[in-house]
């Protein structure tokens, strides 16, 4: 990359030595300055959540004469103190078990309708595929008020079901979606010598299908759990019981009976995203292969 | 066989997405305050009402800035981030995409709490910052004013999302063949030409999609603005949905909030057809 001068005497030696120093700068240069960029966004990214450990860490009296300030000893008070009188330990409970229990219909009857619209050709399957597809590009706003009085009607209020229903169908068309494009590449040979051993459909989506599309249905696991578990809008609009409400909408609560112990709050908050923190570092790429499939798959 | 693999997946769209969705054009022919039965026909009355509803004319307004953000700003920003990670001589790029994306996977609620602290007048992070470097002057109740909190607000909508569009970009980069970048090399093209000229080109079609992403997402946006601001100060920062929301659960206009959100839809629609058709018609044009 930097040319080595030919060089004769001392003198020349050490202009060319200079030389070298200020083109290798030159060369540099635009790294260092690219390189000073991504990591000073990635303090933007990154700073308020470590502010937000760091205040959960402090005092209020502390925090108050400066918020910039750093936590001068490893203090949990905040965070017992949360977990002990605040509902946080319920929100957390509940949005464990909304999540689960959704994710794993989801997973389950995507898969089969995946494996169906996939291997089992039907009259019809093509145009009943493309009409479950559609569903995908309802948004969520336009069945909300309609949907209160179905959950109603169903008398699904105050149970863990008013959200699980809705988490699950609409997170169906996509799933099922991403599914059946793995289970298409799925070798035909395979399930033909298992039909041929005798297999009967439904081992052949239980013994072969399944366990070959695992790379696919980890991607869907992962993503549809922590969309589940951040879910805002029915979480906000459906449930009115304290006891059943899920943390992003129990965390209001919360922040508004915190509302002035800033230092509790941000220990809530950090006990809410730990988990997140914790699933996201181990599960980073079926994450990410999720929520961008839409885009890089339509 | 088949109706019992497929059914259960059909009865959970049909019941939950389906027949609400078509209640909702249903609903909004009415007046309903939703606690009774007694609904009154109205015929378009709400429509009209939406017509002239100088609120709705608001909400438009900040659904569009936040598209023109994401559009103008997240897109291209991030497009320019993914090159450079994915290309230019980057220390540690997995820990980058780690961090950029993050974000992105946070609790709304989190999110909102943590920016009103930035933002808080008395003791959030950018006045106590502005002070602290002798610009106190400068500090302002930023969430509070009619003026800054739509620019508060989409700045952080620029924070959460803009690591979605980094790795959707990044992901597509990596779909394209090595040989290309090699012979840019040898032709001594910078990676600004090649992301202008060349990269952007080859992924017109991810290009495209990531629009209308970004449309569909902005027209719908609704939690972490109601986490910030509720909409608030008035209706300084209201959207279609935060406006259909407290309509339908804040003062029971059921049949007026249904119309809202048919509306959303329809806007959503009306908006991603223009894109697509135009963005793809380009291409027709340039081939």
């Amino acid at each position: 990359m930097v040319k080595q001068l030919p060089t004769e005497t001392e003198s020349s030696r050490r202009k060319g030595e200079k030389r070298n120093f200020f083109v290798r700068l030159q060369d540099l240069s635009p790294h260092v300055v690219l390189n000073l960029f991504l990591f000073s966004l990635l303090v933007l990214a990154f700073y308020p959540l470590i502010w937000m450990g760091f205040t959960s860490l402090r005092t209020n009296p502390e925090l108050y004469t400066s918020p910039w300030g750093l936590p001068t000893k490893l203090n949990l008070e905040n965070y017992v103190k949360v977990w002990e009188t605040s509902p946080i330990p319920t929100y957390f409970l509940n949005s464990f078990i909304v999540s689960s229990i959704s994710t794993f219909l989801i997973l389950l009857l995507s898969s089969m309708a995946a494996y169906a619209f996939s291997r089992l050709k039907f009259p019809g399957s093509n145009v009943l595929f493309y009409a479950f597809l559609a569903f995908y590009f309802i948004p969520p706003h336009i069945a909300l008020i309609p949907l209160f009085f179905v959950l109603k009607a169903l008398r699904l209020q105050n149970t863990y079901f008013v959200l699980i229903g809705p988490y699950v169908a609409f997170a169906l068309p996509f799933s099922t979606l991403l599914i059946r494009g793995f289970m298409v590449s799925i070798p035909g040979e395979l399930i033909d010598a298992a039909l041929i051993d005798g297999c009967s459909k439904f081992s052949i989506f239980h013994r072969i299908m399944l366990p070959l599309s695992k790379p696919v249905l980890a991607v869907v696991t992962v993503f549809q759990f922590v969309s589940c578990w951040n879910e805002y809008l029915f979480a906000l609009a459906f449930i009115h019981k304290r006891n059943l409400k899920t943390l992003p909408v129990g965390l209001m609560d919360f922040v508004g009976e915190f509302h002035t112990d800033w230092v509790a709050m941000a220990a809530g908050l950090m006990i809410a995203t730990i988990p997140i923190i914790i699933v996201y570092l181990l599960f980073q790429r079926q994450i990410m292969q999720g929520m961008t499939a839409g885009a890089l798959k339509g | 066989m088949v109706i019992f693999f497929v059914a259960p997946a059909f009865i959970f769209t049909v019941v939950f997405i389906a027949y609400p969705a078509l209640m909702s054009a249903y609903y909004s022919l009415y007046q309903w305050r939703g606690m009774s039965e007694a609904r009154t026909f109205v015929g378009l009355e709400n429509w009209q009402q939406l017509f002239s509803d100088p609120v709705i004319l608001q909400c438009i307004w900040h659904n569009l800035a936040l598209v023109a953000v994401a559009v103008l700003i997240g897109i291209p920003l991030a497009f320019a981030i993914a090159l450079v990670l994915a290309r230019a001589k980057v220390f540690g790029r997995s820990l980058y995409r780690t961090a950029y994306f993050f974000p992105v996977v946070l609790s709304v609620t989190v999110v909102g709490v943590l920016w009103s602290w930035v933002y808080n007048p008395q003791y959030g992070l950018l006045n106590e910052g502005l002070r602290a470097i002798g610009l106190g002057q400068l500090a302002k109740p930023w969430l509070g004013d009619s003026k800054l909190v739509m620019p508060a607000v989409l700045l952080v909508t620029v924070w959460r999302f803009t690591g979605f569009y980094i790795i959707v970009f990044m992901a597509a980069l990596e779909s394209i063949p090595r040989d290309i970048y090699d012979v840019a090399t040898l032709d001594g093209t910078n990676l600004w030409q090649l992301g202008i000229h060349v990269l952007v080109p080859m992924l017109r079609e991810v290009i495209i999609v990531t629009i209308a992403i970004a449309i569909t997402a902005s027209i719908k946006r609704f939690d972490l603005i109601y986490v910030m601001t509720m909409g608030g100060p008035v209706h300084d920062s209201e959207l279609l949905a935060t406006y259909m929301y407290k309509k339908a659960f804040l003062s029971f206009d059921m049949g007026y909030a249904s119309t809202i959100a048919f509306f959303l839809f329809l806007l959503t629609l009306a908006l991603v057809v223009i894109q697509l058709q135009s963005m793809r018609r380009e291409e027709a044009v340039e081939f």
